[in-house]
């Protein structure tokens, strides 16, 4: 059985939507731009529009690592030459990112942590 | 159980069944098959199926091993109506179920499969059969919705998974708004046989969890089913995340059960060998 020892959840500000998705393209997270990583609407009240976008995936123990690396404008094999590292450094910083070793009930969590509710339409049940 | 070649399942779709050679012929490939082979709209999914799953969307990484993510899920019959997913983090995961059988979890975040474009524009009654665990009550969870929002789409309907802590729901609707039934009583974690019959000409959408059934007979506008995006495990991918397992889930025009031998019960049997619920 396929082991992901840890679960991230990654919090993206709105604006950074569409740099967040590209950057999750060229980390192979995604097929093309037709499927984003980034799914989930949020926002502080849970009302339209959202001011956050988040995504949960399994990862492994070196995730985090990563994660610190790129911060610091160090960034993994695959992405080399892809993005400048500044702008990855700043896009990863501007990130809200969640690790935890258990998956379960780790993204409403986090979430929580932030201050976002995912958004509903008006009415929705 | 066995329904044999001799229902009509054409050359064609015999070779269309499964990959790495053509896996065993298991009672849903059977259903599937018999589906094929008549003009009734629909689909089947078998998510304990190893061989129907694959790590991309276009179906070259077979997945084959637990805990892989699943990027699609195979229609059975041959029609093509894949359900995707090409984006890692929202893939659900192909994982053992506590009965050691293999589903599809979905995280209850950011999980769910879809098909672009399911056609039912030719029936007034539809059944849906699914195998689903729910792990928690916290939030509605959508086990499979036709449309982005039924409660805004014309000839469309909802299965969820809970609707409400300790709940099964389900609903259509034709020109008017939902007509919903829930069955209460099934607290999480909780694994169920989950069958739909929802007749907009009646009207009529019955649910039936784990061989115990209510129905509702509000007025749902009349009307066909629409020809919309079904998404399983999400709502338009958006909201409502399912926090659960789903084994199997068939969704064919319900003319299609008189037909077929040993009709609905032969169907919840081939899913209820996944999920166990009763």
């Amino acid at each position: 059985m396929t082991q992901w020892t840890h679960s991230a959840v990654l919090i993206a500000p709105a604006p950074l939507l569409d740099a967040a998705n590209a950057l999750a393209v060229a980390m192979g997270w995604s097929e093309g731009p037709e499927w984003p990583a980034y799914t989930v609407p949020l926002s502080p009240t849970g009302a339209e529009p959202a001011t956050h976008w988040g995504l949960r995936i399994g990862a492994a123990e070196s995730f985090e690592a990563m994660i610190d690396a790129a911060r610091a404008g160090v960034l993994p094999e695959a992405l080399a030459g892809a993005f400048p590292p500044a702008q990855v450094a700043a896009l990863v910083g501007a990130l809200i990112v969640d690790i935890r070793a258990d998956a379960a009930g780790h993204f409403a969590a986090a979430i929580g942590a932030a201050a976002l509710q995912v958004v509903l339409e008006d009415g929705e049940i | 159980m066995s329904f044999g070649y001799g229902f009509g399942m054409s050359r064609r779709h015999r070779a269309s069944l499964g990959h790495n050679g053509g896996p065993p012929l298991t009672p849903l490939r059977e259903i599937a098959s018999a589906l094929a082979s008549t003009a009734y709209a629909g689909a089947v999914w078998d998510f304990a199926d190893k061989t129907a799953a694959w790590q991309d969307t276009a179906g070259t990484t077979p997945v084959t091993s637990d805990g892989q993510w699943v990027a699609r899920s195979d229609d059975l019959t041959g029609r093509g109506q894949h359900l995707l997913q090409g984006s890692l983090p929202s893939r659900p995961q192909y994982a053992p179920l506590p009965n050691g059988k293999p589903a599809l979890l979905f995280d209850g975040a950011d999980d769910f499969l879809s098909l672009a474009s399911f056609n039912l524009i030719s029936t007034n009654k539809v059944v849906v059969i699914a195998g689903v665990r729910k792990m928690s009550d916290a939030s509605i969870g959508i086990v499979a919705e036709l449309s982005s929002n039924a409660a805004d789409a014309p000839g469309s309907f909802y299965v969820l998974a809970p609707g409400s802590a300790g709940t099964y729901s389900a609903a259509h609707r034709g020109a008017s708004p939902l007509v919903a039934i829930s069955r209460t009583g099934y607290a999480a974690p909780h694994s169920a046989l989950a069958t739909i019959m929802t007749d907009l000409s009646a009207p009529r959408v019955a649910l039936t969890i784990n061989g115990s059934t209510s129905a509702a007979t509000g007025d749902a506008g009349g009307g066909n089913f629409g020809d919309y995006s079904l998404f399983v495990g999400r709502r338009a991918g958006l909201s409502r995340p399912l926090n659960g397992a789903l084994s199997g889930l068939f969704i064919a025009d319900a003319r299609f059960l008189d037909i077929l031998p040993g009709g609905q019960g032969a169907i919840e049997a081939a899913i209820n060998a996944g999920i166990e619920a009763y």
